[in-house]
């Protein structure tokens, strides 16, 4: 076990340089740095030399990237080109609201996608049918479309809910949960309907083997079979599904963060890139490849604890 | 299995909300705070900077204002400065080269350090050199003189009658910075150090989302302080902005045309301007695309833009059609004038067969495609154009650097862009025609209207107004741009708001709570 976690740790390693390279090379190569976002249009060659030399994009694309990953090692991500604030200090402040929303969204689209799921396996026939049009459905809807629904619902037509906003938690935990519920609801939608599709094969499969069998002609209760030990033989694939449901949650927290004004690391790699701001995207680009890699790697060692039996390679 | 889970999530909270209450604080949306102690603000995009010869103008200089007092106020419609920072102020000479400025007595910035002319001279001296896109305003001082402590007197390179406009809200220049901010240049992205009736409070601010304003104890006038605690809300859909305000979450939000109707329908106040120009802006006039060097070309384009459409289609009835730079009532504006070019394919058709374009040709356009109406419009435009022959090659980008960038190029022929210009035909002299102008990337000399234009830079009054008539007349009948439309630029806001219409540039420190 904890050769296993070592091993991926070290393998994540190259793959945060190998991103963080990446988006340094791309970004570079997009036109419009942040010398011309601050100057603008008008700008001589003069004023843009003399600004991308306070900057320091005027030094070679290779030897900028090894400054700045000899101090991203050191834990010093640099500044914001154009507002002068520490990347690390943005990144802290917004990060509490990304993973609230992410993390929420993933509890709430795994509960009931396994709920629903495993009730339309358990029952069949027409239930099971219409779980799969309403996957699909909930697939189809983006996420934004629902947002502004849910505000014009829950802001306009029964004002109970907030528009737009954060609260921290320690601050107002209910205005927490209120300020998260619409986020939340658009993001998890089409989750719910990945994760009740991907349990309802899981757990077809799983009522169908011959254990189940087994543990019925003991006389075990319906219920227990299905949610107690079928849940726990389909875990495994449903577990996949929500590592990979994760990935897609934080890409699609960006656009919800813009409808609900949610102050995130999504608005804030929106907002970097816009204005050509290389610190801050690589910041943000590393935070985001962490969590797709810590997401990974707790993901895997549930796999683990549901069931033994796998191995780590 | 249940425990390790719980305690991660446990965990995953701690995390959360440690990092949560380190940096929001109150969002504005604390039950507690009510209309009448809070002002909550939402606007559609965040500052560049704080800094103000770097945050630009327009709405987004409403996040300095309120830490920011400017030496002058625009009033009203924009067309006169009163006091603000400043005592009185007065030209010196008769040719708009030499402007006094007297400073309010006891004036202190936000830390208790005095503003005297010597912060003047130095925040000044800041503006022009560092690198901004509005660093050309400061370049006009050739110097500052400071006689004493409360005298400034700037000396310009040439005669400019719009630089009192320009100590006001429309550049950043007015906005007079401490010295001691200046000198650690390293935080005047994110805070502020101005004399104004409010200072950044950075622990209740999250860069690019959440921007709060705390009273400044040194502010020389209490009964000026109308709030305790001022927040401007980054809030990117205008749908979202509009029901944050429709629900009482913030009091005042941006306006976009689509919302003039739906907040009209909710009883919802709304601050109308006239704001930036649309239309077309010839990049070349001849040397890039030889026909745009025939003014026959060039009228020909104007009287084929179906303007009352394409106002209609772009701005949802909100925009107006127009044919001349400066919008109504500003200096040089002349009604007469919209009569030049009316929709008239016959006529454009007839003028591009006698400059020997018949056949047309084809116009490589930028498009910024993070203007929507403008961008919009170049969709219109192709449309109209392709109708006497001219194929409009359209080319999107998407962000302000990589507009700049392409425009720098110099391979366009036109854009289409909305420029405001606050000042009317001096504005436009400054951002279109001049030698080192923002829309003139190809450095052309523009030799029918830049001798008239430095002539009336040194006059004043009613010779002033008619020189600069005679001037947009040059640029409308000579078609050197084809504007199409003046757009309406705006704000929404409830009723427990007062005084957001106070002026064309909006500003926070004017707003009140409604009695």
């Amino acid at each position: 076990m904890t050769r296993f976690l070592v091993r991926r740790i070290a393998v994540s390693a190259p793959l945060l340089v190998m991103v963080s390279f990446l988006t340094f090379v791309l970004v570079s190569l997009t036109p419009g740095d942040a010398a011309y976002t601050v100057l603008g249009a008008g700008a001589t060659s003069e004023q843009l030399a003399q600004l991308r030399d306070q900057m320091g994009l005027d030094r070679p694309l290779l030897s900028q990237y090894t400054t700045w990953l000899g101090h991203a090692l050191s834990g010093d991500f640099g500044a914001s080109l154009i507002s002068g604030q520490p990347v690390g200090h943005a990144i802290g402040q917004q990060l509490a609201s990304t993973l609230s929303l992410v993390l929420l969204s993933v509890l709430v689209s795994t509960f009931f996608g396994v709920m629903i799921g495993a009730w339309s396996a358990a029952r069949g026939g027409r239930l099971a049918r219409l779980v799969d049009s309403l996957s699909f459905a909930a697939l189809a809807v983006p996420g934004f479309l629902l947002g502004l629904l849910l505000i014009l619902v829950f802001v306009l037509a029964v004002p109970v809910l907030p528009a737009s906003g954060y609260v921290p938690l320690l601050e107002s935990p209910s205005g927490w949960l209120r300020s998260l519920v619409l986020p939340v609801a658009a993001l998890s939608f089409g989750g719910i309907g990945i994760i009740a599709k991907q349990s309802r094969a899981a757990m077809e499969d799983v009522l169908g083997s011959e254990f189940v069998v087994v543990l019925r002609a003991n006389g075990f209760r319906r219920g227990s079979i299905i949610y107690r030990h079928g849940l726990k033989a389909a875990a495994v694939r449903i577990q996949s599904v929500v590592g990979v449901m994760f990935v897609g949650l934080l890409s699609g927290s960006v656009l919800i963060e813009s409808i609900f004004a949610l102050p995130g690391l999504g608005s804030l790699a929106v907002q970097a890139s816009a204005q050509g701001d290389l610190p801050l995207i690589l910041g943000v680009t590393v935070v985001f490849t962490l969590l797709v890699v810590a997401a990974n790697l707790i993901l895997d060692n549930l796999f683990l604890l549901v069931n033994p039996k796998v191995v780590h390679r | 299995m249940r425990l390790p889970s719980k305690i991660g999530i446990a965990a995953a909270a701690c995390v959360m909300s440690v990092a949560g209450t380190a940096a929001c604080g109150s969002s504005g949306t604390s039950p507690s705070s009510s209309a009448k102690d809070v002002l909550t603000i939402a606007l559609g995009t965040p500052p560049v900077s704080l800094d103000p010869s770097r945050g630009g103008n327009g709405p987004t200089a409403m996040y300095q204002a309120p830490a920011y007092q400017s030496l002058l106020h625009l009033e009203g419609d924009g067309g006169t400065e009163s006091p603000s920072l400043a005592e009185s102020f007065k030209w010196v000479d008769a040719r708009n080269t030499e402007l006094q400025v007297v400073l309010r007595p006891g004036l202190k910035f936000s830390d208790g350090t005095a503003l005297d002319a010597a912060a003047v001279k130095a925040s000044t001296a800041h503006f022009a050199t560092n690198g901004s896109a509005f660093a050309y305003v400061g370049q006009r001082v050739a110097s500052v003189d400071t006689p004493d402590a409360r005298t400034v007197v700037f000396k310009l390179k040439e005669p400019d009658p719009t630089f009192p406009n320009q100590l006001a809200e429309t550049s950043g220049l007015g906005m007079i910075i401490n010295p001691k901010a200046i000198a650690d240049k390293a935080n005047l992205g994110t805070s502020t150090a101005g004399a104004g009736p409010y200072a950044l409070s950075t622990e209740q601010t999250v860069v690019g989302t959440t921007y709060t304003y705390l009273p400044n104890p040194h502010y020389y006038d209490k009964s000026a302080v109308k709030y305790q605690k001022i927040v401007i809300k980054v809030i990117a859909d205008p749908n979202t902005a509009l029901a944050a305000l429709q629900s009482g979450q913030v009091q005042v939000a941006y306006a976009t045309p689509a919302g003039f109707a739906q907040a009209k329908a909710a009883g919802l106040n709304t601050a109308a301007f006239p704001g930036a120009t649309n239309g077309l802006f010839f990049q070349d006039h001849g040397k890039l695309v030889p026909a745009l060097g025939d003014i026959d070309v060039r009228r020909a384009i104007n009287y084929a833009i179906d303007r009352k459409s394409a106002a209609e289609a772009v701005t949802l009835g909100t925009g107006k059609p127009t044919v001349q730079l400066p919008v109504a009532g500003s200096l040089g504006h002349d009604p007469a004038l919209e009569d030049v070019y009316p929709h008239d394919l016959a006529k454009a058709k007839e003028l591009m067969a006698k400059a020997g374009y018949a056949d047309g040709f084809t116009l490589p356009t930028l498009v910024p495609a993070f203007v929507p109406t403008s961008s919009n419009l170049a969709q219109t435009l192709a449309d109209q154009l392709a109708k006497i022959g001219i194929t409009l090659k359209l080319e999107s980008v998407t962000t302000i650097g990589a507009y700049a960038a392409a425009q720098g190029t110099a391979k366009f022929g036109a854009t289409v862009f909305a420029v405001g210009f606050p000042l009317g035909v001096p504005s436009a002299a400054s951002v279109l025609f001049g030698p080192t102008a923002q829309g003139n990337p190809r450095r052309e000399e523009f030799p029918t209207v830049m001798p008239a234009i430095k002539a009336a830079s040194a006059l004043s009054g009613d010779a002033a107004a008619t020189a600069w008539q005679r001037i947009n007349k040059t640029i409308v009948d000579e078609a050197l741009e084809a504007p199409i439309m003046t757009e309406v630029y705006g704000y929404f806001f409830s009723k427990d708001v007062q005084g957001v219409d106070e002026s064309i540039a909006v500003n926070p420190v004017y707003m009140a709570p409604t009695p």
